[in-house]
């Protein structure tokens, strides 16, 4: 599962470049393998978990007979956006204190391969992504919803 | 990352990010047995794992790898003879045997009494007998047969004169190189490691047997070696070169005779027995050679096997031009979307390989020369060797090539004689030629044997084998 999830990542990314990839697979540098914690699939799940519990709230919590479209695009945003953030801030902390491994952040003349950009390349994937999941949650859940069934289509 | 013991008797870890779980101390007490017992080689590792912000993963792989291994379930990559903590220290000591040779062409070395010679040995024979490494001594003469001599080492030494060597018996008047090593050889088992002091001059007889004496001297050398190595698969050989004053009369093959006074000549300490014993012997500070007093090694070399499983390899992140990603499965040998760079006009791939080489008994030097490294690929070539001092790996193997090629990409390591031993050896035996006496007559014929006996018809001393895909 988890390898399915990190591959859905990888289509972006030409966003965030090979070390963050690698790093986010769970590179270890001294033992030259993938054996720590694979961080695409936290993201997975923590999009999966979050866009789930909005669509419940936006189906069944807060919608009405008015729900259309746009109210739906603006929640299905800020799920996008809450998400972003997230990885963005995660990723930045992993780049401050230490987390990311010298070999996946110099090459061996000291040049730099993570930048602060690649954070924001991270987060906008995971916005994109916990976007998409909202949709085809939406699509998946909204059957049972009194006030709002048809919405996005509405 | 904090470690506690609750009043359950647990012992807790406590990461960055909260409590990551715990052990039962009774299992702990249990890891501490099997360290112990020398059945956990994997310890180390797992419990390096064990960092603050994965371990509420590691701590369960701590938890079942712990079950598993005590329950004696688990293969170790060691075999059964020397035992190891996990600490790589020696928990069976060796036995030392050491043996000088006494036939005449040695007594030039022991004329006085206070040579280079005589110090070099005491010191460094005592160094070893002192350095806790061992379990016990013994010291013998050698020529045509072993002459046994106890165990005090000073009174060996003291006793180091031409007189006393001709005095313990024995044929003194030719030395058989092959029939030395013959003989050492097998008094050297799993648990003993044999010293062997010599002039390493063979007295076959060139008008005899003429150009062939060196050829036999090379293949029964090679038989002596390979016989012993049908017993112990572990055995490794280490020769060191020394040089010491030589006041007396000097036997050239012909058995002709010369008079030197205060001439310098090499002589050999050869370390024969388990890889393991003669690693600890060379690196360790109480008996590295390199410390003691009197005659120093000019040259060093080592024959010795260097399996795959104790040379792990990996191809790195950097240096990296082009670019490449690793396959998550198979991190270590396969890449995949390799691609090159265009620097200055030219396209240019770069990647290296990490390679461990800590449990060779070669010296660092012969490994950081390109000439003992062969690619079969020669569009790839090694453009620079780096020495790491990183815990995995020992050295970084820079490879570059202005084209990818897919598939495998075999990087071997040759086992071959360094050059040195062309430099000391001397195939004529003719004083008269200039310089002949700094050298060692059949030297090459000796070692070259010995290296026949490690090289198994491929030459190499190991390899590595890289998958590269363009996709």
């Amino acid at each position: 599962m988890g390898t399915f999830i990190g591959d859905i990542y990888c289509w972006f990314e030409g966003l965030f470049g090979s070390s963050m990839k690698d790093f986010l697979w769970g590179y270890d540098c001294g033992s030259q393998s993938f054996i720590l914690t694979n961080r695409y699939e936290i993201f997975g799940l923590v999009a999966f978990i979050s866009t789930l519990i909005i669509m419940l709230i936006y189906y069944y919590v807060i919608s009405s007979p008015k729900s259309r479209w746009w109210n739906w695009l603006i929640v299905g945003l800020l799920v996008g956006l809450g998400n972003l953030l997230y990885a963005v801030f995660s990723c930045s902390s992993w780049l401050e204190n230490g987390t990311i491994q010298e070999c996946l952040l110099h090459d061996s003349n000291g040049n730099p391969l993570i930048f602060n950009a690649d954070c924001w390349g991270v987060g906008i994937t995971n916005g994109i992504i916990a976007f998409i999941l909202f949709f085809i949650i939406s699509m998946m859940g909204k059957w049972w919803s009194k006030g709002a069934k048809h919405v996005p289509f509405l | 990352m904090n470690i506690k013991l609750d009043d359950k008797e647990r012992i807790h870890a406590i990461g960055k990010y909260g409590v990551c779980g715990y052990v039962p101390a009774v299992q702990a007490s249990q890891l501490v047995k099997c360290l112990k017992k020398g059945k956990l080689t994997y310890t180390k590792s797992i419990i390096y794992m064990i960092k603050s912000n994965t371990c509420h993963f590691s701590i369960l792989l701590f938890s079942i790898f712990l079950l598993s291994f005590c329950s004696g379930t688990v293969k170790t990559d060691h075999g059964p003879s020397p035992k190891f903590t996990s600490k790589s220290k020696l928990v069976i000591k060796p036995q030392i045997n050491v043996f000088l040779e006494n036939s005449g062409s040695m007594f030039g070395y022991v004329n006085g009494g206070t040579s280079d010679f005589q110090s070099g040995i005491y010191s460094y024979v005592s160094n070893i007998k002192n350095s806790g490494l061992i379990s016990s001594i013994k010291l013998n003469y050698i020529n045509s047969k072993i002459i046994p001599q106890g165990n005090d080492l000073k009174e060996f030494i003291l006793n180091l004169t031409p007189y006393s060597f001709k005095k313990k018996g024995g044929n003194l008047a030719s030395t058989d190189i092959p029939d030395l090593f013959d003989k050492v050889l097998k008094t050297t088992d799993n648990k003993s490691v044999s010293i062997l002091i010599t002039d390493a001059i063979s007295s076959y007889s060139i008008s005899s047997r003429g150009s062939k004496a060196l050829g036999l001297i090379r293949s029964m050398m090679k038989d002596n070696i390979l016989s012993q190595k049908n017993a112990n698969p572990n055995l490794g050989i280490v020769v060191y070169q020394l040089n010491s004053e030589f006041s007396g009369t000097f036997y050239d093959p012909m058995n002709r005779m010369r008079k030197l006074v205060k001439k310098q000549r090499p002589f050999y300490i050869f370390l024969i027995g388990n890889n393991e014993y003669l690693k600890e012997l060379i690196t360790d500070s109480k008996t590295d050679i390199n410390l003691v007093l009197g005659s120093k090694p000019e040259n060093y070399f080592a024959f010795g096997d260097l399996k795959n499983s104790q040379s792990p390899y990996a191809i790195g992140r950097t240096p990296m031009i082009g670019g490449y990603d690793l396959d998550r499965e198979k991190s270590k040998t396969v890449i995949h979307n390799a691609r090159t760079r265009s620097m200055n006009g030219n396209e240019i791939f770069k990647f290296g390989i990490n390679i461990d080489l800590k449990k060779s008994l070669l010296d660092n030097s012969y490994f950081m020369d390109k000439k003992n490294y062969s690619v079969s690929n020669p569009n790839y070539q090694i453009v620079q060797i780096n020495s790491s001092h990183s815990n995995n790996y020992s050295h970084q193997i820079v490879m570059q090539s202005k084209i990818i090629f897919s598939g495998p990409l075999t990087i071997s390591i040759k086992n071959q004689l360094p050059g040195w031993i062309n430099n000391m050896n001397d195939e004529n035996g003719n004083f008269d030629v200039p310089g002949v006496l700094d050298k060692t007559f059949g030297l090459k014929a000796v070692l070259g044997g010995i290296m026949d006996a490690y090289t198994n018809g491929n030459g190499q001393l190991s390899s590595y084998t890289i998958e590269i895909n363009k996709n």
